[in-house]
């Protein structure tokens, strides 16, 4: 119980810490963002427009920085993140809510196939280390995960959608942008398949050499010679024993990733015109937009606060001498 | 800087006080040989149109729809800021009087809401009004100004009272987008309400909406006889100019506002029957000299400068021959539009010609030495390396500040090239923190003195350090600042013309600026399906964005046509 509390008391102070940086960031950016618009329009904006968008935008305001931060923190817990600039009066909450979905939906997919695959193969190549699987498979990985994402990306975007057509050439889906017809469905799939390819092919290698590198090491323990001893069959000793033992470092990296998975992938997004997180959060950035770049910010801090302490207790099952720990 | 540049709309259109013309939307072909009909399609790089068709909304990047507002709401006159002419819409007629301090605007008689509601003077009232109520709404200052009051007076007149006079408010006040009384009125929060019904006069009326493709249907009780010609309009957002440029040459939409990279060769050359450009100059790129500090704040060394540098070489350089240089009376910082009637040939033949040798003479005149490749003040210290501020990343920019850095060498200056992101270029320009910058004029408009106003007035002034929040250059004088003041208080058009005459002797002698090369708009379209676009011979509209407001993109939708 003592180690749940601590965790969750972890969780509470980097969250609060995450908070106030997110706070104070923004504001030791040189400029203000009525200045900023006005570069943006690049001498259209009419200059008196000036005053009528500073209340607009809720920056003519006579608060102390303190009661701005009090007001800031009171706002984002009950989940008011305030206006988009570039989008006025898009509410930043209706831009993240409509672009984490097809973010969630493909990295988070594509993390979780890196993951489990990566991983079997990685401790299929250490269990059958120097054979002609092993030595195919780890060059392999290790080139891929070596490899510029977005350069594949152009890659797999060039040969597959434009040169053979296969699939489309960028977007979400086309037409109606929805789950709830069968042709729509179809369009995300389509849409989604080359991205989550590539995604894929990254981020397995990492998995592949770790898993394979740990697993190289468990099997030399005595406990893995023991159950070959007994006259374990070699399935069982390569997972119940082997693999379960090596997964852990694995395991901390899938997290991690997982994490990261609602901050998107921003050279994936791009270079496939994917309307997820990472392209509003780099049109954010480009148009230095500081309510939605905050926003972005609070929901990938929060997924990698949430995404490690949900691995903190998963640990617990997964290792035996954390549990003591945890008892204790 | 093209993905900001495509999107954004005109603000605040332009009129001349007196030469408000009204003249009738021209077409290319006689009415009877026109086909109706049609699906017009406009694709921009918006990545996400806004759910918004609120046209008040004071975040102008866009406003309505991604700018598609125009469709459904008008204003009272569509100023061309390419020709200076103006085309009346909910406005039939002006009168100033009482020595400029009252405007009376006559109202168009016959024209319907969309919801089958009488448009009347009242609207109009009230949608001032109503932004008074509103100052967030207020994006052109109206109520901080002279303006005093706005009173209907009858159904078809309306009446502007200023408190002195003020006639250089014209082109913003009849460029104010009106708003049905009789649904606004019932509105709690305008700044932010999305006015998912939209109920306007305009040519069109929404049809459907998603965050990529908005669409349009003609509005059949449109007040012009036979417009619009189209059956309907779609907008369609993608993510880059690439694939708008790529859908336009593809026939899938007809038109696109980019300024595209060489656009003779990249664009056109792909078809040269269906693909063409129009980029009508309504602006001005320009070099800002710091004015406030040494040595820029010699008259002489800015124009021995201005000798140094050759605009024709710097067009070519950042846009490939499809924008022309400032040369000529556009030295005087006007763009060409203006210079037939607002720039007199005794003036556009003063100041300084290309002449480098002249301007390594006219700097020893003064005491400088070029010794060594380098030039030497009179006090004997070589000058430092000087900055060229432009925006990080912005192509076109950074190819005119190396050309400038090349050809300003043989006098000894060297220079950098600074590349700041938005924020930064834009308070470094704001609090005087740049030697030179280049940039654009500010709400350039029918008229010299918009550009002027922006550039010069001490109203728009602070000593480096200070927010100046247009005068980034620092340069004002008590001649031009006086011309300036004599300008927005008549209705004179003598005096006006004379007013500019004087600012631009101003700036030819003192150089207190550099103008560089046009600064256009970026028509592409596509002839393969629909006709009528705008172009030198017919330039019912200064080639506007289709997502442009004001009027200019309305101007558009109401001329082309079927093929």
């Amino acid at each position: 119980m003592r180690y749940l509390a601590r965790r969750l008391g972890l969780l509470l102070l980097t969250g609060w810490a995450a908070l106030t940086v997110n706070f104070v960031l923004p504001r030791l950016m040189p400029g203000d963002p009525i200045q900023v618009m006005f570069a943006r329009f690049q001498g259209r904006l009419n200059p008196a427009a000036a005053n009528a968008l500073k209340i607009a935008f809720g920056l003519k305001t006579n608060q102390s920085i303190f009661a701005q931060y009090f007001t800031y923190l009171g706002h984002t817990l009950t989940g008011r993140l305030g206006f988009s600039l570039t989008y006025f009066p898009e509410k930043v909450t209706t831009l993240i809510g409509q672009a984490l979905p097809w973010t969630l939906g493909l990295v988070g997919f594509a993390t979780v196939v890196a993951f489990i695959v990566g991983t079997a193969m990685g401790a299929l190549a250490a269990w059958h280390r120097g054979s002609a699987l092993d030595s195919i498979m780890v060059p392999t990985g290790v080139m891929l995960s070596a490899m510029p994402v977005f350069w594949i990306g152009l890659l797999v975007l060039y040969v597959f959608a434009f040169k053979l057509g296969w699939f489309p050439v960028g977007g979400g889906a086309t037409g109606g942008q929805g789950l709830a017809s069968v042709s729509g469905f179809g369009a995300i799939i389509s849409h989604a398949a080359l991205p989550a390819i590539t995604l894929t092919a990254v981020s397995l290698g990492g998995y592949i050499i770790l898993m394979r590198n740990t697993t190289i090491t468990v099997l030399n323990d005595d406990f893995v010679k023991f159950a070959r001893a007994k006259g374990l069959p070699d399935r069982v000793v390569a997972s119940r024993y082997a693999a379960r033992n090596a997964i852990l470092p694995n395991f901390t990296s899938f997290a991690l990733a997982l994490g990261f998975v609602v901050a998107g992938a921003i050279f994936i997004e791009y270079v496939f015109d994917y309307p997820g997180i990472a392209y509003l959060l780099y049109q954010a950035v480009t148009s230095l937009d500081y309510p939605l770049m905050q926003g972005i910010f609070l929901v990938i801090v929060l997924g990698v606060l949430i995404a490690n302490f949900l691995a903190d207790l998963l640990y617990v099952l997964l290792d035996p001498r954390i549990r003591v720990e945890a008892r204790s | 800087m093209n993905k900001a540049s495509r999107s954004l709309a005109l603000l605040a259109s332009g009129a001349t006080v007196a030469l408000g013309l009204a003249v009738a939307p021209v077409t290319s072909a006689s009415a009877s040989s026109i086909r109706y009909g049609g699906v017009l399609k406009y694709v921009s790089s918006w990545t996400t149109i806004p759910d918004n068709f609120n046209p008040l909304n004071p975040a102008g990047t866009g406003g309505t729809a991604g700018g598609t507002g125009s469709l459904l709401y008008e204003p009272l006159i569509y100023e061309n800021v390419y020709t200076g002419k103006a085309t009346d819409l909910l406005a039939t007629g002006y009168k100033w009087s009482n020595g400029n301090k009252t405007l009376t605007l006559t109202t168009r008689t016959g024209v319907k809401w969309s919801d089958g509601q009488p448009f009347s003077a009242a609207d109009v009232a009230f949608t001032f009004n109503y932004v008074k109520k509103y100052p967030a709404l207020d994006v052109n200052g109206f109520w901080k100004s002279a303006l005093a009051s706005v009173t209907a007076t009858g159904p078809n007149t309306v009446v502007f009272q200023f408190r002195s006079p003020q006639t250089s408010l014209f082109p913003q006040i009849v460029g104010q987008e009106i708003v049905p009384q009789h649904v606004w009125s019932k509105v709690s929060n305008p700044v932010t309400f999305a006015n998912p019904h939209p109920v306007g006069t305009g040519p069109f009326l929404l049809e459907s909406y998603s965050n990529t493709q908005v669409s349009y249907v003609k509005n059949p009780h449109y007040w012009m006889p036979g417009r619009p010609y189209l059956a309907g309009v779609t907008m369609q957002a993608v993510k880059s100019n690439a694939t708008a440029q790529l859908l336009v040459m593809n026939g899938a939409a007809s038109f696109t506002y980019d300024a595209i990279t060489d656009p003779g060769r990249s664009f056109v050359a792909h078809n040269k029957a269906f693909n063409h450009y129009w980029w009508p100059v309504t602006n001005l790129n320009l070099l800002y000299l710091n004015n406030g500090a040494a040595p820029f704040n010699d008259a002489f060394f800015r124009k021995a400068l201005a000798m140094t540098i050759n605009v024709n070489a710097v067009a070519v350089r950042a846009y490939f021959g499809a924008i022309p240089a400032a040369s000529g009376a556009l030295r005087a910082s006007v763009t060409p539009g203006q210079v037939h009637d607002w720039v007199p040939t005794s003036v556009s033949s003063l100041g300084w010609q290309y002449n480098p040798s002249g301007a390594v003479k006219l700097l020893e005149s003064h005491g400088y030495k070029l010794s060594g490749g380098s030039l030497q003040a009179p006090d004997g210290k070589p000058l430092p390396t000087f900055n060229i501020l432009v925006g990080a990343g912005w192509s076109d920019f950074i190819s005119m500040a190396q050309t400038i850095g090349q050809e300003l060498l043989p006098l000894g200056i060297h220079t950098t090239v600074e590349q700041e992101p938005y924020s930064t270029y834009a308070s470094s320009a704001n609090y005087g923190r740049y030697s030179m910058m280049i940039s654009w004029g500010n709400n350039a408009n029918v008229t010299p003195y918009y550009m002027y106003y922006y550039l010069f007035h001490p109203n728009n002034s602070a000593p480096i350090g200070k927010f100046a929040s247009t005068n980034w250059e620092r340069y004002t004088s008590p001649a031009v600042t006086s011309a300036l003041n004599a300008y927005a208080r008549t209705t004179n058009l003598a005096i006006q013309k004379s007013a500019m005459a004087t600012i631009e002797k101003e700036v030819l002698q003192n150089v207190p600026v550099i103008p560089l090369t046009g600064r256009p708009n970026f028509l592409d379209y596509s002839t393969r399906s629909f006709v009528g676009w705008p172009g030198p011979s017919n330039p019912y509209n200064s080639g506007d964005p289709g997502d442009g407001f004001g009027g200019g993109g309305e101007m558009t939708y109401l001329n082309v046509h079927l093929k």
